[in-house]
């Protein structure tokens, strides 16, 4: 019989991360789980967000194989961070959930089912898209499983992103699309604006959408700030915002917080974002902190023939789950 | 004293199909030849792009604009058949720009496709659609179906393309989307299934649209065919079977009907299809048609070819298909 060996990062045929296809009776407390929103039928700008999923799984593939050289550990050349090989069971990729592109409300049903089961089940759901209005199920699936009837309770929202996506009703796309789930994000019950925090947002926003975020009491540092304030400074105010009085934090990370310089992947095109390393520096930051979810949106693996983008995501989301996946420590 | 304006090179001005005049539906003109855009690929399966091709064919057209606007006596000679073209821009053809288009909400986009093209057919102009993905040739024909029986005619249905349209009801998609065009059009009964003609398929399909067809008394013209019997042949095959009492025919141009060696920007992978050459000599028999009444042209995704060829090409077979019934591209 044909025995197998290690393969190269090109070749075999698993989930994020080299982890195995699983399904959600595999899910225990503490696991990871990766959840594919294959959805860009709500994006006004270029699309591709469908093969988000995809693409950084494929592009995860080379850190993976990396873990099966030498004892299992890698070191952060930069920071001296050592990352173990997940264990067991830590790290699962779900495969993708149902997307129906022509009909937004049972995607968002979908969606929302599926990262509520796994949330339920004690993982920490990574949901990957898809165009950005997929955070909004997501973050119901979330909340309907974190929370259940003890409506008391409050989740903190960090969304990195170059916009607010807290646009209310479209005459083009009405109510639901990539510009309205983070209005639609304030509306739930168990959102306080007060907790809710926006890094890296720049360039130009509907008047509308600045004044909402005005009123309603919502903080937001723009990319300048990042760059005035530092990263550091910038993610532990917003931590201490979004933290404040709640029991989770919830993250929705829109790849186009980045430059178009160093992402060009995405639908929308940015010269005002931050750079990689200050992502990578807010995932560490975030990662450490109590969040409980996450979302990552807008990688259009086709508008990028790098790949860059795709990596950079893979990389965000391994920075972000790291102290639960390889119990990294800093040295 | 005002500036003159000279011939515009093919990259420069703003960009109308063949530089025609822009206009509104209320100055459309009995006998003209109406572009507009449908911009719409939320039901493409696989790679969209679709929506980008609008635009991208009327940049495409300014090249042969150019050159005809640039010649002396605005004439130009084709080397194949010795027809000589003129640029008398009579004003024929007018570009009504981009229909409304909702890209998350199917029904209302195709609402907006039929109502806009039936507009366009009742007021005596002939409705020449740049699609969007291969959905929109079907509110687009019902629009035109909708004159034709008021009128008490008959509309045929002759579709290019790598895909027959025949899908039933689909779990992701649904009833209306770019895999069931055709199977719609019958059962709305904007179109009879003896009038059907496809063009051009290749591949596989599945056993019940394969029986489907078989006991419809539709007529399947395969890429084979076209290989075997020519482009012009084929097409003329495809009108004498599936026009029977029929006083008007809908054309519906997929340019996905090409083999993807020579159209590389369009969604799906085709290989087996058809030559530029052999649509264009099935575009110059719908061309001299004159029971054609409407056209589109659909599948091309433009981002998907930086050689741009695929929407020249699309731009260059719409003029071969106008060069006959518009006095702004005549034969001289």
């Amino acid at each position: 019989m044909h025995q197998r060996s290690h393969q190269p990062s090109f070749a075999g045929v698993s989930g994020f991360l080299r982890s195995p296809l699983a399904d959600y009776a595999d899910v225990g407390p503490g696991a990871v789980t990766i959840l594919g929103a294959p959805h860009d039928t709500t994006c006004s700008s270029r699309q591709g967000a469908r093969f988000g999923p995809t693409g950084i799984r494929a592009a995860s593939q080379y850190l993976g194989d990396l873990f099966r050289r030498g004892d299992g550990d890698l070191v952060d050349l930069a920071t001296g961070q050592v990352f173990h090989r997940p264990g067991a069971g830590m790290l699962l990729d779900m495969g993708d959930l149902p997307v129906q592109p022509t009909d937004v409300v049972r995607t968002t049903a979908s969606i929302r089912e599926g990262v509520a089961e796994s949330t339920a089940r004690g993982g920490f759901p990574v949901t990957l898209g898809g165009d950005h209005y997929i955070s909004y199920p997501a973050f119901l699936g979330f909340s309907d499983a974190f929370c259940g009837s003890n409506r008391d309770q409050r989740i903190g929202f960090i969304q990195m992103d170059s916009h607010f996506d807290l646009g209310d009703i479209n005459l083009v796309w009405g109510r639901y699309w990539h510009g309205s789930n983070a209005r639609r994000i304030s509306e739930v019950d168990v959102v306080n604006p007060a907790n809710m925090v926006w890094i890296g947002v720049n360039g130009v926003t509907r008047g509308e959408q600045y004044e909402f975020a005005k009123g309603m009491g919502l903080t937001f540092f723009t990319g300048e700030d990042v760059r005035q304030l530092g990263i550091v400074e910038v993610v532990r105010r917003a931590l201490e915002i979004a933290g404040n009085g709640t029991e989770a934090i919830y993250l929705s990370l829109d790849i186009d917080v980045v430059d178009a310089l160093f992402a060009p992947g995405t639908g929308a095109v940015v010269w005002g974002g931050i750079r990689p390393a200050d992502l990578l520096a807010a995932m560490d930051l975030i990662g450490a902190a109590n969040v409980r979810a996450m979302d990552l949106v807008e990688v259009a693996p086709n508008l990028d023939p790098t790949e860059a983008t795709a990596r950079l995501a893979s990389l965000a989301v391994i920075h972000l789950t790291a102290p639960r996946l390889f119990g990294a420590r800093r040295p | 004293m005002s500036w003159e304006r000279g011939p515009l090179l093919s990259f420069a001005g703003i960009a109308t199909f063949m530089r025609a005049p822009a206009v509104d539906f209320d100055a459309l003109q009995p006998g003209q030849v109406a572009i507009v855009g449908a911009p719409f690929d939320t039901t493409t399966a696989w790679r969209q792009g679709a929506r980008y091709a609008p635009r991208a064919i009327r940049e495409a057209s300014l090249h042969v604009v150019y050159w005809l606007d640039s010649a002396y006596e605005s004439e130009l000679v084709d080397l194949e058949s010795g027809t000589t073209l003129q640029r008398t821009a009579t004003g024929t053809v007018v570009d009504l720009g981009d229909l409304n288009v909702y890209p998350n909400q199917v029904t209302r986009s195709a609402e907006s496709f039929q109502h806009g093209t039936r507009e366009i057919v009742e007021r005596g102009a002939f409705p020449l659609v740049l699609g969007g993905d291969h959905f929109v040739s079907l509110p687009c024909c019902r629009g035109v179906a909708e004159v034709v029986t008021q009128r008490g005619g008959m509309l045929a249905f002759i579709t290019f393309g790598c895909e027959l349209g025949l899908a039933g009801e689909d779990p992701v998609w649904g009833t209306d989307w770019s895999g069931s065009v055709v199977r719609r059009l019958v059962e709305t009964g904007a179109v009879d299934a003896r009038n059907i003609a496809w063009v051009g398929p290749s591949g596989l399909a599945p056993r019940a649209e394969w029986d489907w067809i078989q006991h419809s008394g539709a007529t399947l013209l395969t890429a084979e065919d076209v290989h075997r019997q020519g482009g012009a042949d084929a097409t003329r095959h495809a009108l004498t079977s599936a026009t029977t009492d029929c006083d008007a025919v809908y054309v519906s141009l997929g340019m996905d009907v090409l083999d993807s060696a020579h159209a590389p920007g369009i969604g799906p992978a085709v290989i087996g299809g058809l030559t530029p050459t052999e649509l264009g000599h099935a575009v110059a028999v719908l061309a001299r048609e004159p029971r054609v009444v409407a056209l589109d042209v659909v599948e091309v995704a433009p981002h998907l070819d930086p050689s741009g060829r695929t929407a020249r090409l699309a731009s260059n077979l719409i003029f071969d298909f106008l060069a006959p019934r518009s006095a702004d591209l005549s034969p001289a």
